[in-house]
C-alpha cells in the first residue's frame, strides 16, 4: 500500500492512478473500516484532557483517523485538486468537485478594549463542542496577532509540492514586496497528518505594479490571491489580511490549535471552527475559517441558496473553487462591505433579509432602504440554515439565518463578548457572564473595538442586535 | 330573501336550465330516465328573440297576484316563498291570467306548477343556477 | 363537389340510450356539427365539421357524447404519415400556406420533463409553507450596480422603474382581436386580483380596460396598432415585441373579418381591413436601432416605466439577449418555440426556433459571464404548463415566467387549435358576439385566480422542500436541478448535472 501511495504522491500519470484506485478500492475501504476506530495508547491519555467536557455516548478523540490509512487518501485527494476525475471508482471526490454539506461548531471571542489574549480560550471553547465536528476540518482566525507587521498583508499559504511553492513565490515576487517569509511554526500532533508545506509571507504590493493596475491596494491583493488559488496547482493562499491570520487543518479543531501553537499568538479577537462534513474532502484548504483579505468566516449550516449566490457573485470576479458555503458567504460579504460600501448591519439586511411582511411594518424610510437592499441584492439572500461569525479588522459579527435554523448564543462579560454554537462553549471559558442571550434569526450581533467607535460602523452600538 | 335573478348579458339560450329544472322536479334520480323521450315540463323557460335571451321563472313577488287570484286557496306564501298545493289546485288557470311574468304553467297532470326555488325537492340550491354554464342565472339576496 | 380527399379526423360518438335530445350540443356548436333529425326524433352529427373542441361534450347534461379519433387510416408508412399526406391534399386544393393555431403539437423534447428537483434531507431542514413565511414576491427591472448615498450617508433608494409581482407569473401577450373582449377582461381582472400583470398584445388597449392600467403591460409591435401616448402611459410597463416563439421572423396577422367596430377603433385601423404586422420593425434593422426605440419609449413615458423587449428563442439567442441587455431595456422576455399563437403558418410554427429551456439556460449563463445579468430581468414563456415548470424556469435563471396557453385553458380552451377559424366555441379566440358572451369574465377571472393561486401554493411547497423560503434564493440555483435521460451536450447547455451525480 505504501508503495502505491508513494507512486501517487510522486505524481504518476492519471491512468496508473485510476488503475491503482480501482485495485485498491475494495481492500482499502475494508482496511479503513477495520482500523479507523482502534484506540491507541496516546488516546487514552487524551481522555483526561477532555473527560469533563464529554457526556456519555459522545465520541471521543480516540476516533481520530489513524495516520497511515489517511495518508493514502490524504495524498491522493489533496494534491491534484484540479485533476479531472472520470470513471467509476472515485468514491470521495475532492473539495471543489462536489458540494459537501457539513454541520459544524463555531465560536468567537473579542475583547472590546482591544486587550490581546492567546488562542487558548478559543481552543478550550471549541473543545467542548467536540461532537459537533468529526475530525475532518478545524481552524482559527486571530485578529491583532501581527502588530509588528500590521501594515503588511500576511499571506498564509499551503503548498503541496516544492514546484507549487516555486511558482507561487515567483508570482508573489512579481507582484509584491516580500518583507518577511518563513515557515509557520507547528508542533506535530498524532491526529494531524499529511500536512502540506505551510508558509507565511508579509507582503505589500509593488508600487509600480499597483499603480499600473489602476486598482486599490485591497482589490489588487485580493485579485492576486484569487489568481494564485485558481491558477497555481498545489498552492493555496488561505489567509491574506493585515494583522490577522487564519490557521486551519484537517483534524479536530482542538488538535489544530495545538498543531499551530496558538498559545504563542495574541489577538484581540479569535474565531474558531470545527467541521462535520458529510463526505471526506480531506483537503486542508476546505477547512474553516474561509478568509479573503481581512474577512474571515466560520459557518455552521447548509445554505439552500448556494448556487444562486455563487452564480451571482462570480459575476464580479470571484471564483468559488471550493464549492463551500463559507467561501461564497465570504465573497458576498467582501463584495457588499468592501466593494459596495455597505455597513455590516446593511450586509446583514441583504444576506439575511427580513421577510417582506416584516419590512412592511417598518417606518417609511426604513421600508424604502430595506426594500432597496432586498431588491438590489436579491441574489445575495441566503436561505437555509446558517450561523456565521464574521471576523473583520476591529470586530466580529454573528448572524443567523432568518428562521434561526442553527444555534447561536452570545454573552458578555466586562469588555469581552462571546459568541458560540452552544452555551456550554461560552460557560467553559466564562462561567458567569454578565449577560447571555440567544440572538434572533436575521438580527446581526455586531461587536467592534471601543477604539473604533465613530469609525466605519460608528452609528452602531458596541453590541447591537439584542 | 334570496331569489333567482337572470342576466340576459350572459344567457346563451342553451336551455339547459329547463332540462335541469324538469329533472329536479321529476322525483327521479336519473336524468335520462326522467327526461328521455318524454314531454318537457320545466318551471323555468328561456325566452328568446333574435340574439337576446333570458330565463323566466317565478320571482316570488312580495305581493303575489297569483295568490290573490287563486280560487282554491292552493297558493300560499311562507317566508317569501310562494308554493302551490297541487292537491288543492283545481286547474282553473286564474293564476296564469293574473301573473304578469308567465311564471306559472300547467304540469303534466294538468294542475298548476311553478318554481319553488328547489325548496320543495331534494336538490337544495336551485338546480337551474347550478346548471347554468355562464352564471346567467344567479341565486342571491338583493 | 369533386373528390373529397379529406376524411374527418374525428368521430362523434353519441350514446343514444343517454341522449335526451335537449339539443344543447346543437345550440352550442358554432361549427354546426350537430342537428336534430325530425324524421327519427334523434340527434345526428356532421363529423367533417368537428374540430374536437369539446364544447358539446362539456355541456351535454347526460354525458351522452364523446369525440374520438377516427380509426380510418392510410396504408401504414413511417415516412409518409397520414398528416403529411393530408397536408399535401390541403395545399393541392388551396394553393396556400397552411395555417395553424396554438403551440406546436409535434413531439419535440420537453426539457421541463427531463429535469428533477431537489429536496432537503438531514443536512438541512425543509420548511413548511403552512407554518413559516414563504416568499414569492419578485421585482422585475434593472438593478443598481452600485449603492449611492446622500451627504448624510443615507442610501439613495431611488431605482430604475420596477414591476412588483406577488407571484413570479404573468399573463403573456394576447391581443384584443386575437382573443375576445371577455377573455381580455378576464385576464385584466385576474391580474389585478393576483397582484401580477397581463399583457395587451399588439392590438392596443380597449378604453374600458384603462382602469386596469396598474396591472397592464402595453405592447408595441411592428404594426404599431393602437399605439399613442395615452396608451403608452396607461400601463405599468411597455413591451417591444420583436418576435414571438410560435412564429419567429413573422409578424402578426388578424384577418379583416375580425376587425369589427371596437377592434378597428382600438387598433386605430379602418373597419374590416386586414391587420398585418410587418415581419420586422421597419425602424429596427439592428441592435442600435432597438436602443433608439427603447429610449424613445422611455422619453415618451418620462422614464417611469420599465421597457421589456420580447424576442423569440432562436439559435443565437444568447448573443441577441446580450445585445438587448446593453440596449437600455429593463426586462428581456424570451418566448420559446412551443409557445402559442392565434394564427401562424404551420411550417413556421413547427420548425422555427428553439425550446425555451435551452434558450433560458444559455442566455442566463451568457449574461452572467458578461457580468450584466443585473442589467435586466429575464422573463420566459413558451409553454409553461405547471408550477413545476415555473419552478424549474426560475431555478435555471428566470426572474418570472409568462403564461398564455395555460391561462386560456383555464378559461375553457380545449386546445383544438382552430383559433384562426374565428369560431371559438368557448368565446375566447373569436369576435362573434354570440360566441364572445359564452365567456363570462366573472367566471373566467376567478378560474385564472384559482389556477395561479394553486400554482403558487405548489411552488411554495416545493421551495419549502428544498429548504428555500424566498424565491430569489431559487433564481439561477441550478444545483437544485438534475437532468434525467439527457446527454452531455444537453446537460452542459442547461448547466445542470445528471441525476445521481
Amino acid at each position: 500500500m505504501l508503495a502505491y501511495s508513494n507512486c501517487i504522491l510522486h505524481g504518476a500519470d492519471a491512468k496508473i492512478m485510476l488503475l491503482t484506485l480501482l485495485l485498491l478500492y475494495v481492500p482499502l475501504s475494508t482496511y479503513l473500516q477495520k482500523h479507523l476506530t482502534i484506540p491507541s495508547p496516546r488516546d487514552k491519555q487524551m481522555h483526561f484532557r477532555y473527560d469533563k467536557a464529554y457526556s456519555i455516548g459522545q465520541r471521543r478523540p480516540s476516533e481520530v483517523p489513524r495516520m497511515r490509512e489517511v495518508s493514502v487518501m490524504g495524498a491522493f485527494f489533496s494534491y491534484p485538486r484540479r485533476r479531472p476525475m472520470n470513471g467509476y471508482h472515485q468514491k470521495t471526490p475532492l473539495e471543489g468537485e462536489v458540494r459537501i454539506p457539513s454541520g459544524c461548531a463555531i465560536s468567537g471571542i473579542i475583547s472590546r478594549s482591544g486587550n490581546r489574549f492567546s488562542g487558548r480560550e478559543a481552543i478550550s471553547s471549541i473543545a467542548v463542542m467536540h461532537d459537533r465536528s468529526n475530525g475532518l476540518g478545524g481552524g482559527f482566525a486571530g485578529y491583532g496577532i501581527y502588530p509588528e507587521y500590521a501594515d503588511f498583508y500576511a499571506l498564509h499559504v499551503f503548498y503541496y509540492s516544492s514546484e507549487a511553492k516555486r511558482s507561487c513565490e515567483e508570482f508573489l515576487e512579481e507582484h509584491f514586496d516580500l518583507i518577511n517569509l518563513s515557515k509557520i511554526p507547528t508542533t506535530k500532533q498524532h491526529a494531524i497528518t499529511d500536512e502540506p508545506l505551510i508558509w507565511r509571507y508579509f507582503v505589500t504590493p509593488l508600487p509600480t505594479k499597483l499603480a499600473s493596475s489602476q486598482l486599490d491596494e485591497k482589490e489588487y491583493t485580493s485579485r492576486c490571491v484569487i489568481k494564485v488559488n485558481k491558477e497555481i496547482d498545489g498552492a493555496y493562499v488561505f489567509s491574506s489580511g493585515k494583522n490577522m491570520g487564519v490557521f486551519k487543518a484537517v483534524g479536530y479543531p482542538e488538535d489544530v490549535g495545538e498543531f499551530y501553537r496558538l498559545d504563542d499568538y495574541e489577538g484581540y479577537s479569535w474565531t474558531v471552527h470545527g467541521r462535520y462534513p458529510t463526505n471526506t474532502p480531506g483537503w486542508w484548504g476546505g477547512a474553516h475559517p474561509f478568509s479573503l483579505l481581512d474577512y474571515s468566516v466560520v459557518h455552521n449550516g447548509e445554505i439552500s441558496s448556494y448556487d444562486a449566490n455563487r452564480r451571482f457573485i462570480e459575476m464580479f470576479g470571484y471564483a468559488c473553487t471550493l464549492m463551500t458555503d463559507t467561501e461564497v458567504i465570504t465573497y458576498m460579504i467582501d463584495y457588499l462591505n468592501r466593494k459596495q460600501g455597505l455597513s455590516f448591519e446593511e450586509v446583514a439586511h441583504v444576506i439575511a433579509a427580513p421577510f417582506w411582511s416584516t419590512i412592511e411594518g417598518k417606518s417609511q424610510e426604513e421600508r424604502e432602504v430595506y426594500t432597496y437592499l432586498r431588491n438590489t441584492f436579491a441574489s445575495m439572500l441566503i436561505t437555509g440554515p446558517f450561523s456565521i461569525i464574521l471576523g473583520f479588522s476591529g470586530g466580529l459579527m454573528a448572524l443567523n439565518d432568518r428562521l434561526k435554523l442553527r444555534s447561536l448564543v452570545a454573552a458578555e462579560k466586562d469588555d469581552r463578548v462571546y459568541l458560540a454554537s452552544e452555551e456550554a462553549a461560552i460557560r467553559v471559558i466564562c462561567p458567569e457572564p454578565d449577560r447571555l442571550w440567544y440572538p434572533s434569526g436575521g438580527k446581526p450581533v455586531i461587536v467592534t473595538l471601543d477604539s473604533q467607535q465613530g469609525g466605519q460602523d460608528g452609528h452602531q452600538l458596541p453590541v447591537s442586535g439584542l | 330573501m334570496k331569489r333567482i335573478y337572470v342576466n340576459e348579458q350572459w344567457c346563451l339560450a342553451c336551455h339547459l336550465c329547463e332540462y335541469y329544472c324538469a329533472y329536479a322536479n321529476s322525483g327521479l334520480l336519473d336524468m335520462v330516465q326522467a327526461l328521455k323521450d318524454k314531454p318537457l315540463h320545466p318551471r323555468i323557460q328561456v325566452e328568446q328573440k333574435g340574439t337576446v335571451s333570458f330565463a323566466v321563472n317565478c320571482r316570488h313577488c312580495s305581493e303575489p297576484l297569483c295568490l290573490k287570484s287563486c280560487i282554491a286557496g292552493a297558493i300560499s306564501q311562507k317566508d317569501g316563498l310562494i308554493v302551490i298545493d297541487q292537491d288543492k289546485c283545481v286547474g282553473c288557470y286564474s293564476c296564469i291570467m293574473a301573473c304578469p311574468y308567465g311564471a306559472l304553467m300547467p304540469s303534466e297532470s294538468g294542475v298548476m306548477q311553478k318554481c319553488e326555488l328547489c325548496a320543495t325537492n331534494s336538490h337544495g340550491l336551485p338546480v337551474c343556477v347550478q346548471g347554468c354554464p355562464n352564471q346567467a342565472i344567479v341565486y342571491e339576496e338583493r | 363537389m369533386g373528390i373529397n380527399y379529406l376524411y374527418p379526423d374525428f368521430e362523434v360518438i353519441r350514446n343514444q340510450d343517454r341522449c335526451i335530445t335537449c339539443r344543447v350540443c346543437e345550440r352550442q356548436c358554432a361549427n354546426e356539427v350537430h342537428s336534430f333529425d325530425e324524421a327519427t326524433g334523434r340527434m345526428k352529427a356532421d363529423e367533417s365539421k368537428c374540430v374536437n373542441c369539446h364544447r358539446c361534450v362539456s355541456l351535454c347534461p347526460t354525458h351522452a357524447l364523446k369525440i374520438v379519433r377516427t380509426d380510418h387510416i392510410f396504408k401504414e408508412n413511417a415516412n409518409w404519415k397520414g398528416e403529411v399526406i393530408q397536408d399535401i391534399y390541403r395545399q393541392a386544393e388551396s394553393g396556400g400556406v397552411l395555417l395553424a393555431s396554438m403551440g406546436t403539437p409535434k413531439d419535440y423534447p420537453v426539457y421541463w420533463d427531463k429535469m428533477l428537483v431537489n429536496a432537503s434531507q438531514v443536512t438541512n431542514p425543509s420548511i413548511d409553507p403552512l407554518r413559516e413565511p414563504m416568499e414569492t414576491r419578485t421585482y422585475l427591472g434593472q438593478k443598481a450596480s452600485a449603492v449611492t448615498r446622500d451627504t448624510n450617508g443615507r442610501i439613495i433608494t431611488k431605482t430604475a422603474p420596477q414591476l412588483k409581482l406577488e407571484i413570479p407569473i404573468m399573463f403573456s401577450a394576447m391581443s384584443y382581436g386575437s382573443i375576445s373582449y371577455n377573455a381580455h377582461k378576464s385576464l385584466a381582472l385576474a391580474a389585478q386580483k393576483l397582484g401580477i400583470y397581463y399583457n395587451t398584445g399588439e392590438g392596443g388597449l380597449h378604453e374600458d380596460f384603462y382602469q386596469y392600467g396598474k396591472n397592464t403591460i402595453v405592447q408595441v409591435a411592428s404594426g404599431r396598432f393602437g399605439v399613442h401616448p395615452g396608451y403608452l402611459n396607461a400601463g405599468a410597463a411597455i413591451e417591444i415585441k420583436m418576435g414571438q416563439g410560435a412564429k419567429p421572423g413573422i409578424g402578426g396577422h388578424l384577418p379583416g373579418s375580425k376587425i369589427g367596430e371596437d377592434i378597428s377603433k382600438t387598433r386605430m385601423i379602418p373597419l374590416h381591413s386586414d391587420a398585418i404586422s410587418p415581419a420586422p420593425h421597419h425602424d429596427i434593422y439592428s441592435i442600435e436601432d432597438l436602443r433608439q426605440l427603447v429610449f424613445a419609449l422611455k422619453e415618451a413615458t418620462a422614464y417611469t416605466k420599465p421597457v421589456i423587449v420580447k424576442v423569440a428563442a432562436v439559435h443565437n439567442i444568447s448573443a441577441i439577449a446580450s445585445g438587448i441587455a446593453r440596449s437600455g431595456a429593463d426586462i428581456i422576455a424570451i418566448d420559446g418555440f412551443r409557445g402559442g399563437t392565434g394564427a401562424a403558418p404551420a411550417r413556421t410554427r413547427d420548425n422555427v426556433g428553439i425550446p425555451i429551456e435551452l434558450a433560458l439556460a444559455s442566455v442566463d449563463e451568457r449574461l452572467r459571464q458578461e457580468g450584466i445579468r443585473g442589467n435586466v430581468s429575464l422573463v420566459v414563456g413558451g409553454s409553461i404548463r405547471s408550477s413545476s415548470d415555473v419552478l424549474k424556469a426560475v431555478a435555471l435563471g428566470a426572474d418570472a415566467v409568462y403564461v398564455a396557453t395555460s391561462a386560456l385553458i383555464a378559461l375553457g380552451c380545449h386546445l383544438c387549435r382552430t383559433c384562426h377559424s374565428g369560431k371559438c366555441n368557448w368565446g375566447i379566440a373569436t369576435q362573434n358576439p354570440e360566441l364572445v358572451k359564452r365567456l363570462n369574465p366573472e367566471i373566467g377571472s376567478e378560474r385564472l385566480v384559482n389556477l395561479i393561486t394553486a400554482w403558487n401554493h405548489e411552488l411554495k411547497e416545493m421551495m419549502g422542500g428544498m429548504g428555500i423560503n424566498s424565491i430569489e434564493a431559487l433564481r439561477g440555483n441550478r444545483l437544485m436541478l438534475r437532468g434525467i435521460g439527457l446527454n452531455e451536450t444537453e446537460l452542459q447547455i442547461l448547466g445542470i448535472k445528471h441525476a445521481g451525480a
